[in-house]
């Protein structure tokens, strides 16, 4: 049965079916044909895979996200970020990389965060006279702290997935946000300096004082999600709330950039992009459910420690693996549809799983930058007006540094690991 | 006959989004009541969670309807985007042919589920007018409402598209719009 899903289904993503619609058609055959299971359960999961208190931070999150994209936010953090890097040269290019890690820690999604700073830092940065392709591929790249650092709507579907705490997830990705951050902070100033780029970047910053005093209430944002939830204060669901209503008051009332005009198209976008995300995490609560009764976890987790013996050759063919995946389909749907396969293998070769959760992350949310479909990718191309060939030269050093990032992560479970033991 | 089916469909898009965005604001504003009721008044309120989690559902499923219409939802779309005329006419007819079927028989199990659970209850929420327990079902009623609109969705989104391609060859009516996060 569970071969048969599982072909049925990579055959049905090849020929373009919707994730959503492929999931459930392999698992709807597999009980069809399979199981004397009656199709009434198709119904029951579907609604139980996404009856869950937890899970509504998603649809939370991404109106948060779209609430902050429009809400006049971004070029605060922009001024404020380049009063703190941005006084040497190559700085408007570094303020990019902690513009985009301050964004991250009130935005759970990596795409809101490349078009609210990516439209700002852009063209800011063709006129310092950068590199049209440089800025598009840094942006991009950069942007995919918008789901390491938290919160993060990949860790929500982790956790939910695999069965982790999700509070855990969120503490556990500070460490690797860092160390990607301080890694593209350093490549980007050392290929400023090589090139020549950026020599007049000081000039029209804030003083930090009075970036500071300007970006303080989009700076008191992640004080209170992310303290609230390190304290235990929160739960993610609680502060996912929280931050829509903080980003409305704030966008609407003191920063007045969304009108009562604008509400509509954001409620609209936000209903989509849940719900498109919400039925691919339905179908394949459905899915997981008939492979997990059938026993296939322990089966691929016998086989593959079968085939490969250490955890570090594990961990190295899983990251290739990964890799491939992110390539083409997207990050959210990947981690849906994966963890709950690969994370219990992942714990009988003694790896822990949030450890595992954040590899998985960093890794698929690379996809979003890899082409051939990587939606940050085509988010930063479309701001800076360019097409997918002219960045690619330009995008491969990038990704070489947060593969570099990401083996660190992956051997070094301390860099994910070493907040979560100071809190928990 | 077209003309007036289309003006139906586009009529019922319009107002499952807009049902759907008003259960998205609702169940930011049930779920803020929890908070403050946890925070502020130290009594959590016992009917807000499992409110916000069933206007949740109700809101995803009828969402769903409406990517479908959109064409939004996710796919690789690899082979899609490589085809012309016949054959991209043939691949968007199997799809939409498989994506009816998968929906049918949701609608169908979504139908015989809510069946069954009518004299289920939904802990801690009564109904604010009669007192009563409010049913199961009620949520349950979600999956084959949404199935049902979504079925419509298909239909209206192939019309869409093989018109397209037969005008165009290949030109594609997805949305500009980014959806992913």
């Amino acid at each position: 049965m569970t071969s048969f899903m599982l072909i049925v289904m990579v055959a049905l993503f090849a020929l373009s079916v919707p994730i959503a619609v492929a999931v459930a058609a392999a698992s709807i055959g597999g009980i069809a044909f399979f199981t004397s299971m009656p199709l009434i359960v198709v119904a029951q999961k579907l609604m139980t895979s996404i009856d869950s208190f937890p899970l509504m931070a998603v649809p939370f999150f991404i109106l948060a996200g779209n609430l902050m994209e429009a809400g006049g936010i971004s070029r605060r953090l922009v001024d404020f970020a380049k009063s703190i890097v941005g006084n040497v040269q190559g700085g408007l290019a570094c303020s990019c990389v902690l513009t985009c890690m301050i964004f991250a820690s009130v935005s759970g999604s990596s795409v809101a965060t490349t078009f609210a700073i990516g439209a700002i830092i852009i063209p800011a940065m063709i006129q310092h006279n950068y590199p049209k392709d440089f800025a598009a591929a840094l942006q991009a790249t950069s942007a995919e702290l918008g789901v390491v650092i938290p919160p993060s709507i990949p860790m929500i579907l982790y956790g939910v997935s695999a069965e982790v705490s999700i509070g855990e997830m969120f503490i556990a990705g500070i460490g690797p946000g860092l160390l990607i951050g301080g890694a593209l902070t350093l490549f980007t100033y050392v290929t400023c300096k090589i090139n020549g780029w950026g020599k007049d970047d000081r000039e029209g910053n804030l003083g930090f004082l009075k970036a500071t005093e300007r970006a303080a209430l989009a700076l008191i944002m992640p004080v209170i999600i992310i303290g609230g939830i390190y304290r235990g204060v929160f739960t993610p669901t609680e502060a996912s709330v929280v931050a829509v209503f903080y980003a409305f008051i704030i966008g609407m009332f003191v920063y007045r950039a969304i009108g009562w005009r604008d509400v509509g198209p954001i409620l609209r976008k936000s209903v989509l992009s849940s719900a498109v995300i919400m039925f691919i995490i339905a179908a394949a609560g459905l899915f997981s459910f008939l492979i997990t009764r059938a026993g296939v976890p322990a089966a691929i987790g016998a086989w593959i420690s079968g085939a490969i013996e250490s955890p570090w050759l594990f961990l190295l063919a899983i990251n290739l693996f990964l890799f491939v995946v992110g390539m083409f389909i997207e990050t959210s749907a990947s981690i849906i549809v994966l963890a709950p396969i690969l994370a219990p293998v992942a714990v009988h070769f003694g790896i822990d799983p949030v450890h595992f959760g954040i590899i998985m992350i960093v890794n698929l949310a690379l996809g979003m930058v890899t082409p051939p479909f990587g939606v940050n990718l085509f988010a930063a191309c479309q701001v800076a007006g360019l097409s997918l060939e002219q960045i690619i030269g330009r995008l491969v050093p990038f990704v070489l540094v947060i593969l570099a990032c990401l083996m660190v992560i992956t051997y070094v479970p301390e860099v994910p690991l070493f907040f979560r033991s100071l809190v928990y | 006959m077209l003309t007036a089916l289309s003006a139906i469909e586009r009529f019922l898009m319009r107002w499952t989004m807009r049902l759907a965005m008003t259960l998205l604001v609702l169940a930011a504003c049930v779920s803020l009541w929890q908070v403050v009721t946890r925070f502020v008044f130290s009594e959590p309120s016992t009917w807000s969670e499992v409110t916000a989690r069933s206007l949740d559902i109700w809101m995803v499923y009828l969402g769903v309807a409406v990517a479908f219409r959109q064409g939004a939802l996710m796919a690789v779309e690899f082979v899609h985007q490589r085809l012309h005329g016949a054959a991209r006419i043939l691949l968007v007819a199997a799809i939409s042919g498989l994506s009816l079927g998968v929906l049918a028989v949701i609608a169908w199990a979504g139908w015989e589920m809510a069946g069954r659970a009518r004299f289920q209850m939904l802990a801690g929420v009564e109904n604010p007018f009669t007192g009563e327990g409010i049913s199961i079902a009620m949520v349950y009623a979600a999956i084959p409402v949404g199935a049902v609109l979504s079925m419509v969705g298909v239909v209206a989104r192939a019309a869409e598209e093989i018109r397209e391609v037969r005008r165009t060859g290949a030109a594609d009516p997805a949305p500009q719009e980014i959806y992913e996060v």
